[in-house]
């Protein structure tokens, strides 16, 4: 114990949720239109309108920063792909929930869609991976598991089977987030599109 | 908890070693780190009180530039 034990002095830098907002959407735009190196402290103060000092109340560092927007975003987008997702349902519905889902994150938040994918090429990726690695992969592996057992999926490495079961999905909301397709005529990804790949897509996974 | 956030010119590994002992053994001093991503070497300090002078002594006894930055 010592004389401060005795005092009770409020923190003069008090969190403001708001701002932490605000500060957290600059910074994902930031590093969306000038990469990982383009992010300075300075410059997202400034974008801001707060004093640098502020992002270190919510921030250790520029690290710290980015690495809590990646783990922040990936939560975000695991809690909406098992919205009402559970690993006991067939497979051809555990996929049309979580294509669907998937799709609505990445429709409604584009700019988050292109910064996880910026985290996903960087070592800051490996970490996050591992953060949410667990929880992600036992329902993933259930659900999976299950999906073989009951013949409604063939056994494959993971890897083939992610390019199978999620790739079409992400090269759509590409397009439909791009607004134009392969030659470059307008593009929407509508829920009979969807529907429609999901269906082949499955089908192409079924033993 | 309080923190602290100051600009220095604690710019180099050599030049962090020669604090790390006077933060780490400060009585005051929970946590501190410096953003080595940061141009204007930002020290942030994590510590019991609110006044900042006393680290901005502790450091510019030590021999460095040391600046507080207000939110």
């Amino acid at each position: 114990m010592n004389e401060h034990s005795f005092i009770f002095v409020p923190n003069l830098r008090e969190r403001d949720p708001n701002k932490e907002q605000i500060i957290r959407h600059n910074a994902i735009e930031m590093i969306v239109k000038d990469g990982f190196d383009g992010l300075s402290m300075q410059k997202l103060a400034k974008k801001s309108n707060v004093s640098p000092a502020t992002i270190y109340i919510y921030f250790k560092d520029r690290n710290d920063l980015i690495e809590q927007l990646a783990i922040d975003s990936a939560n975000a987008l695991v809690a909406h792909t098992f919205k009402g997702f559970s690993p006991d349902m067939t497979f051809a519905q555990g996929m049309k929930i979580q294509w669907q889902n998937r799709a609505d994150f990445f429709i409604a938040h584009p700019i988050q869609a292109k910064f996880m994918e910026q985290v996903k090429h960087s070592p800051v990726g490996v970490l996050v991976h591992q953060k949410i690695k667990k929880e992600f992969s036992i329902v993933m592996r259930d659900f999976i598991l299950k999906a073989i057992k009951n013949k409604e999926l063939i056994k494959l490495p993971i890897e083939i089977f992610w390019s199978l079961a999620f790739a079409p999905l992400y090269q759509l909301i590409k397009f439909h987030n791009d607004g134009y397709g392969l030659h470059h005529e307008p593009f929407v990804l509508t829920k009979a599109i969807l529907n429609r790949t999901l269906k082949i897509t499955l089908k192409g996974l079924k033993p | 908890m309080h923190i602290h956030v100051f600009k220095t010119n604690i710019s180099t590994l050599e030049k962090r070693n020669a604090v790390q002992s006077l933060l780490n053994s400060h009585h005051a001093i929970i946590k501190w780190n410096i953003d080595k991503w940061d141009d204007d070497n930002i020290l942030r300090i994590e510590a019991l009180h609110e006044n900042s002078n006393e680290f901005i002594h502790c450091i510019g006894e030590a021999g460095f530039d040391i600046q507080l930055l207000e939110d």
